[in-house]
């Protein structure tokens, strides 16, 4: 039994853990290519959720067929357009402004899109569906389709994005433009593009994590604070500097979480979690799998 | 040139060693830099000038070898010193890419240079305790007399980040004037000036030298300027000193041509 | 930054002011023309000053940044609260003792600190931030949880501060030592240190500033600003509760000293006051009012804006722009506009 109970929290693990790998990989993109931490990258998750939301309950309310379907096309259009109208409209005229000055826009962010989700949505929150309900039997494990479900599609989307920037021109040049922006420019590469895309597909990224961590936060505007947070964490214990990095700290941080929530204690759960990452910050100051930055004196 | 020859060396490199992920980049180099002249390192790209430098005031750890100085306690292994400490012993320097406090004025990034010889204390300040301004007055006075010696006057109140790139170059001397040092290290002081700024800086280098009694020891691209106001050279390739001397020496030596131009071979 | 530019004019314009604004309440005192919600948003921006200044003494002047300022802040308002209620300790000792315990504390983060780049570190103290709340809520033996904790206005030598007036007042005068104490601070060594550490590492250090000596110092120094600021937050508000401090409360910290002016005094009470009066004006603006976290959003934009348009801030943009010219133009020409353009660039 016991061991049922670790398999089954490593399932869990793996799944809130491919969220946030999810989600700190749309960090990391957005950084290395436009030197841009994107801070707001929860809340603007979570706004998308929360037209994902609305979507899905007037589909039902209309009665269409497959709400969650629609729905969830319908929050990749939205962020989509979404990431890019933030690209465009804040990020861009601000380009130039210091490292610290392009943090802060973040921060602005982080008031704009939660003011605005609570203006348009309001503070209280909902219960949104699974992408699969029910539970099934595996032996004798209880699990839920919906993480195997969770885990597939993050696997798929990071496959996807992984054979881009490996294989596709188009991956060439965000390798490029994340190796060296002022060469790649000069190369040709349009990094004005490279940029407008990377926000598109982070806050694609971010929508998917928010859609699928929403059943179990419900939909309100403080659901993504907690899986921010440990995005963020994970892109710290990989490394900013690699991309496959953030994937596996998102994964560690998620089992990690479980098994510290089931064995431990959920009310210490973050607490201690965070602890664990201060404490490998303080042996390995640049994560797990990222390089110190060299810069000449 | 006899009188240099007698002059004690103040800083002496000895075997240093320095390797970047299997590249040796310093390779067992060693020389000395005598007291009270204008030294000069001179290489191509990539020689390893900087890293010596670096080494030398310590923002790289060398892989081994020594570099002593002679400091007013007698022969000191700056090694042993953490990089916010050579100050103290007389140690000095100036960055390849400018390094100024640009959100400073011109008169505060004078002022902080003076950091190790101003003696106040925390509480001195925020209480104003006697003695207090007395100090702040006196560290105001010697930065704005190097200003004038700089011939910067009247810019004090200007922010730093808006001189021209010139007068950055000469603030980022004048800063490091106000810490009152033995010898100072100058990377590359003449890049991106034009010949009058670069003839104007000759003149100041020769009265630094003079007026204020202090070793200068230099690396420079600008190989006029080196010939012109440089007692002693010493050139590197590959992190190895491949000719030491006079200038004359120095652009006589086959090695050296060899190095700037490459093989004449096949 | 610039902030030397006023050395001709020193800081006799924030003494001045804090005592025009005193002889007001206590003129007030007698004629009673305020109304005592307006006297509440007085105590407010005061408190919040402080905690803003320690804030820019962090992020302004030594350009390290923290997201858990407010975890801070809320261990100074808990200690007010636990040893009032439970020590009866004298005023001024807790108030002091509400600033040095966090001080200490701010010295272990300052020591994470020093292993770790901006962007690390801001991540970092974001989760340091979450867990202080988290310990906040669940320390029911100092805390109380979501109960939440009760406290009196404080006494000196017998005298209570019951009466808002007297406790703005109070307020106001410690506001005034701190403003002195930082601007000595900003215009010495020490000050110059820390602004040489934010604008270059390498120079600083290679001019003898140890990076581990001012790092400390800066988290030190404002971690006690904001402990302070938390004691006159539990003692103005009588009530401490763990939703106060969370990281909402960091980034109102940012954006006060952001807005009023990076490494500025005046700009960092601009900034505070920004943040107090934006949600009681769109509160009462018949349109805004109806929009839920309206506030929210205006301080967003002003962020940005400010960011994008006036990075030196709104303190210092008013005071470069309208009042130095003014009194540079008739001492001397040295000091032109353009220079600052360029500045701003850079």
């Amino acid at each position: 039994m016991a061991r049922i109970i670790f398999i089954q929290n490593i399932i869990g693990g793996l799944e809130t853990g491919s969220l946030y790998a999810l989600a700190a990989l749309g960090v990391v993109l957005i950084y290395r290519v436009s030197d841009v931490t994107n801070f707001a990258q929860g809340e603007m998750a979570m706004f998308s959720t929360f037209v994902t939301f609305t979507i899905w309950t007037y589909s039902r309310a209309a009665g269409l067929p497959y709400p969650y379907l629609i729905a969830f096309i319908g929050a990749l259009i939205f962020s989509a357009i979404f990431g890019y109208s933030i690209e465009r409209v804040f990020i861009r005229p601000t380009a130039e402004s210091s490292l610290l000055g392009k943090m802060i826009v973040t921060f602005g962010l982080i008031l704009i899109v939660n003011g605005s989700a609570a203006a348009i949505f309001g503070t209280d929150s909902y219960y949104m569906q699974r992408a699969i309900g029910g539970t099934m039997i595996i032996g004798n494990l209880v699990v839920r389709p919906h993480s195997f479900f969770v885990i597939f599609l993050a696997l798929v989307i990071m496959a996807v994005l992984f054979y881009m920037i490996r294989n596709t021109m188009f991956g060439v040049a965000i390798r490029a433009t994340a190796q060296d922006r002022e060469t790649a420019r000069l190369m040709g590469v349009n990094t004005t593009k490279v940029t407008a895309f990377t926000w598109i597909m982070a806050t694609i990224m971010g929508a998917i994590a928010g859609l699928m961590i929403a059943p179990a936060t419900n939909v309100s505007t403080g659901m993504m604070a907690d899986v921010h947070l440990k995005s963020f964490i994970a892109a710290v214990l990989g490394g900013f500097t690699s991309f496959i990095g953030p994937v596996i700290g998102g994964l560690i941080i998620g089992i990690m979480d479980n098994l510290v929530g089931y064995y431990i204690s959920t009310n210490w759960q973050t607490v201690i979690v965070y602890g664990i990452l201060i404490l490998i910050l303080i042996f390995k100051p640049y994560g797990l799998f990222g390089s110190r930055p060299q810069k000449k004196v | 040139m006899a009188e240099e020859e007698n002059s004690l060396p103040i800083l002496k490199v000895n075997n240093l060693t320095k390797t970047f992920g299997g590249l040796v980049a310093v390779d067992e180099l060693s020389f000395s830099v005598p007291q009270g002249i204008i030294y000069g390192l001179i290489g191509p790209n990539g020689a390893g000038k900087t890293t010596v430098f670096n080494m030398i005031t310590r923002f790289y750890k060398p892989d081994s070898g020594k570099v002593l100085f002679q400091s007013d306690q007698g022969e000191v292994d700056l090694l042993d010193y953490r990089v916010h400490e050579i100050i103290d012993l007389g140690v000095a320097r100036t960055f390849q890419n400018i390094e100024l406090f640009n959100n400073m004025t011109v008169i505060e990034n004078l002022m902080a240079g003076g950091h190790s010889q101003l003696k106040t204390n925390f509480f001195q300040e925020i209480f104003r305790l006697p003695g207090f301004k007395a100090k702040e007055k006196e560290t105001r006075q010697q930065a704005l007399e190097i200003l004038d010696f700089l011939g910067l006057a009247g810019k004090e109140n200007q922010p730093a980040s808006s001189q021209p790139y010139g007068v950055q170059k000469l603030l980022e001397l004048g800063r490091i004037l106000m810490a009152e040092p033995e010898i100072i290290l100058l990377d590359e002081p003449a890049a991106g000036m034009n010949d009058s700024e670069t003839n104007r800086l000759a003149k100041l280098l020769q009265l630094i030298k003079d007026e204020f009694d202090i070793t200068i020891f230099l690396v420079e691209h600008d190989m006029s300027l080196v010939m012109d106001i440089c007692q002693q050279i010493t050139a590197i390739n590959f992190g190895k000193k491949i000719c030491q001397g006079s200038p004359a020496e120095i652009q006589a030596s086959e090695a050296v041509q060899e190095a700037y131009l490459g093989r004449k071979e096949n | 930054m610039l902030d030397s530019l006023t050395d001709s004019h020193p800081y006799t314009k924030y003494i001045v002011g804090t005592l025009i604004f005193m002889l007001m309440i206590l003129i007030d005192l007698q004629l009673n023309i305020f109304a005592s919600r307006t006297i509440n948003l007085f105590i407010r921006v005061v408190y919040f000053s402080i905690m803003a200044l320690g804030f820019n003494m962090l992020l302004g002047f030594a350009g390290q940044i923290s997201l858990g300022h407010a975890a801070y802040m809320g261990l100074g308002a808990y200690l007010t609260a636990y040893f009032s209620n439970f020590m009866g300790w004298n005023f001024l000792l807790i108030l002091l003792l509400s600033g040095l315990i966090p001080m200490v504390l701010g010295i272990a983060l300052g020591l994470i600190a020093l292993r770790m780049e901006r962007l690390y570190l801001a991540i970092a103290t974001l989760g340091l931030g979450v867990t202080g709340q988290m310990i906040f809520q669940e320390w029911r033996a100092f805390t109380r949880g979501f109960s939440g904790i009760r406290l009196d206005r404080p006494e000196i030598f017998g005298f209570a501060f019951n009466n808002s007036r007297h406790f703005l007042l109070l307020a106001t005068a410690i506001l005034l030592l701190v403003i002195i104490l930082t601007y000595n601070f900003s215009r010495s060594r020490t000050g110059r240190a820390l602004s040489a550490m934010r604008d270059s590492e390498y120079a600083s250090q290679s001019l003898g500033v140890s990076l581990f000596k001012y790092k400390l110092l800066a988290f030190a120094a404002s971690s006690f600003y904001v402990g302070i600021a938390g004691s006159l937050y539990a003692y103005a508000e009588r009530f401490v509760h763990p939703s106060t401090w969370g990281v909402e409360l960091s980034l109102d910290m940012l954006a006060m000293v952001v807005i009023g002016g990076l490494a500025s005094i005046g700009g960092s009470i601009v900034g505070a006051a920004f943040l107090v009066l934006v949600p009681r004006i769109t509160a009462a603006t018949p349109l805004l009012a109806e929009i839920t976290n309206m506030n929210y959003i205006l301080t967003g934009l002003a962020m940005i804006l400010v960011i994008k348009y006036l990075p030196l801030g709104i303190y210092n943009t008013i005071d470069v722009k309208l009042i130095q010219p003014y009194l540079i133009g008739r001492s001397s020409k040295e000091f032109r506009y353009q220079d600052l353009e360029k500045q701003e660039e850079g």
